[in-house]
């Protein structure tokens, strides 16, 4: 009984899973939506959930030297690289930039998580398209959905994980080095 | 230099436009308005059920059954209660003169020749005969005695009270005072003779009115009577007041299907309209806004959502209590004490004052009064101690006697309208002024 009662869940499982993806393939996106699926974050997501977050996405256009936010302000919105280049400074009176971040990354998001103030400064180097998705829907859409905010979540602990265990290499190089 | 000048051209031209479109919109704006109330009031509704996979538009397909279901219930086991308490209570207060002569308001005049009891009225305090029914004589002496509901058996209601004596071996009253019938009366009760000819009603009507002298305290024929000629009149009139009144109907069904039309597409595309908003946003401000729109968000909704609650919540419970004392018409009153609930520090106070004019008026027991006082106040201490805490979350922190001069200031100013909504419109204001300051501060922009 118990068997055949695994067997049928299973062919349920099938079916649906074979629908979403039949959905999903009829699913048309259009070329902002697409342009989301280049982000590592949203790499998981299939077509209809990729819709469902479009909609709490503003696309925002930055002039080359413009500032997009500032050290000690709130922290609101996260930005994602479309198109530009975007420096990083980590104090105020710094000229030269501490980072760079191109087209496919991501600026201002580890204050979303942290809930402090801006740790740093990003100025537009070029001429830059963002998207930007402000922490309030970010923390609704994680909440009214929680699938896709799983697999969200999952993709930031992947990239923060990474960045972490880059570091903690370069950090051991440089002991041994000395 | 140039690109300048080109923008001020355009942002002009775009304040004309909104200007155009303003007046063209401007007799829809309070169906709009309306609308948009309402999404911010099934928002989180929508979200929750969102939040088990479901699509957002048949979530609020879903909720919006959910509402219709409530409504159909609420139509059928509420309204008829409410609207027959409504008519009960309004019949009492207009009621024939033996009425007036009982509580003294008419000089009792002699009969010429005849000291007889003759005109005999039955009055329902309620149409669902759960109240005692009152039964007074041409001389205004209330019989309410359990003698004189025995004698129920032989009296008649309003429309023939003129044939009978309440000794039957009595003679004949010759001169008794024959109720006024209009033509219309004579009309409906004609159509009614010849509407009961028909066999299989015929039928019906002898079963009713044999089940109506077997249970001698309901009056079942003469209820079916008095309903049937009411209908008949109130049908006659029908077509004359849809020609009348064709306009006013046609804009009350229009504003009335609007709103849930338009706050479907505002669910359905919250994000859409304000993504388009977002875009005349300079990126300086655009954290700002973003800031202060989730604010104003937040608020109105809460506290929308928390007007709704409460005034139903006090209604359920008003009605309950009133209806443990034996208070009439609890239902009517628990509704108004409900929604006289949204003015603060006055509200309260017209729940109590219509259970006590229910209580004057219908000649119940005055003792009633000291239960309504605490059974009320029972009702507001559960309000303000455990309802209004959960349902807003917190307290809105203003000081009593600011609210007191906001309610009074928006009662000069716009009515009961403005006693109800000038709080939580000046507590929102002033929130988000709050917010705004502080958010300009840490900016950098002030």
């Amino acid at each position: 009984m118990g068997r055949k009662l695994e067997i049928t869940l299973e062919f349920f499982d099938m079916c649906w899973k074979w629908f979403k993806k039949k959905r999903d393939a009829l699913i048309n996106l259009t070329e902002n939506e697409k342009q989301l699926q280049y982000f590592s974050v949203f790499g998981s997501l299939g077509k209809s959930q990729i819709k469902t977050i479009n909609n709490i996405i503003f696309e925002r256009t930055f002039k080359s030297n413009e500032i997009i936010y500032q050290i000690g302000h709130p922290n609101i919105v996260m930005y994602f690289i479309l198109e530009g280049e975007v420096d990083l400074y980590d104090s105020e009176n710094s000229d030269t930039p501490d980072l760079t971040i191109e087209r496919g990354g991501l600026v201002g998001s580890i204050e979303i998580f942290t809930g402090s103030t801006r740790v740093s400064t990003a100025v537009a180097k070029t001429k830059c398209k963002m998207l930007a998705m402000s922490k309030y829907d970010f923390r609704n859409m994680i909440k009214n959905n929680p699938k896709i905010g799983s697999k969200i979540l999952y993709a930031f602990c992947e990239k923060y994980s990474k960045s972490l265990n880059a570091k903690i290499v370069q950090d051991k190089e440089n002991a041994e080095k000395k | 230099m140039q690109k300048k000048n080109n923008r001020l051209v355009f942002n002009i031209l775009l304040l004309l436009l909104l200007g155009v479109s303003a007046l063209f919109y401007w007799n829809i704006l309070s169906s709009v308005i309306a609308g948009i109330i309402f999404a911010f009031i099934l928002n989180p509704a929508v979200s929750y059920i969102e939040s088990y996979g479901v699509g957002r538009t048949l979530s609020i397909i879903a909720i919006y059954f959910i509402i219709s279901l409530s409504i159909v219930i609420t139509m059928i086991f509420v309204v008829p209660k409410v609207i027959s308490q409504g008519e009960s209570i309004f019949s009492y207060l207009n009621s024939s003169t033996a009425v007036k002569k009982a509580m003294g308001t008419v000089p009792l005049v002699e009969e010429k020749g005849s000291t007889e009891e003759k005109g005999i009225i039955n009055i329902y305090l309620n149409y669902d005969h759960k109240q005692e029914k009152i039964v007074i004589n041409n001389q205004g002496k209330i019989l309410t005695s359990p003698d004189s509901l025995d004698m129920e058996s032989v009296l008649i209601t309003h429309e023939a009270s003129s044939e009978v004596s309440l000794e039957p071996s009595s003679n004949p009253i010759p001169e008794a005072p024959i109720p006024q019938f209009t033509y219309a009366d004579s009309l409906s009760q004609e159509s009614l003779k010849k509407f009961m000819e028909i066999p299989v009603l015929s039928q019906i009507t002898e079963y009713i009115e044999y089940i109506d002298k077997k249970i001698t305290f309901i009056d079942i024929t003469d209820e079916i009577k008095k309903v049937s000629s009411n209908l008949k009149e109130q049908i006659i009139q029908v077509p004359k007041i849809v020609i009348t009144n064709v306009s006013r109907i046609a804009s009350t069904f229009a504003f009335v299907f609007m709103i849930p039309f338009i706050s479907f597409f505002i669910l359905k595309d919250k994000n859409l309209f304000s993504k388009m908003f977002n875009t005349f946003i300079p990126n300086r401000f655009f954290e700002l806004y973003i800031t202060i729109t989730h604010k104003i968000s937040e608020l109105v909704s809460s506290f929308l959502r928390a007007l709704v609650i409460e005034i139903i919540i006090v209604g359920v419970l008003t009605a309950i209590v009133l209806s443990i004392i034996g208070v009439n018409y609890s239902i009517l009153i628990g509704l108004l004490a409900g929604l006289a609930n949204m003015v603060p520090y006055f509200g309260p106070f017209f729940g109590v004052i219509f259970a006590i004019s229910s209580v004057i008026l219908t000649g119940q027991d005055l003792s009633m009064i000291l239960y309504i006082i605490f059974g009320m106040w029972g009702v507001q201490v559960l309000d303000n101690n455990i309802v209004y805490p959960i349902v807003i979350g917190k307290s809105t922190n203003i000081h009593p006697l600011y609210v007191f001069l906001t309610v009074v200031a928006g009662g000069f100013l716009f009515g009961v309208l403005g006693m109800i909504l000038s709080v939580p419109i000046v507590y929102i204001v002033s929130e988000i002024s709050k917010e705004l300051y502080s958010s300009l501060k840490k900016y950098d922009i002030i």
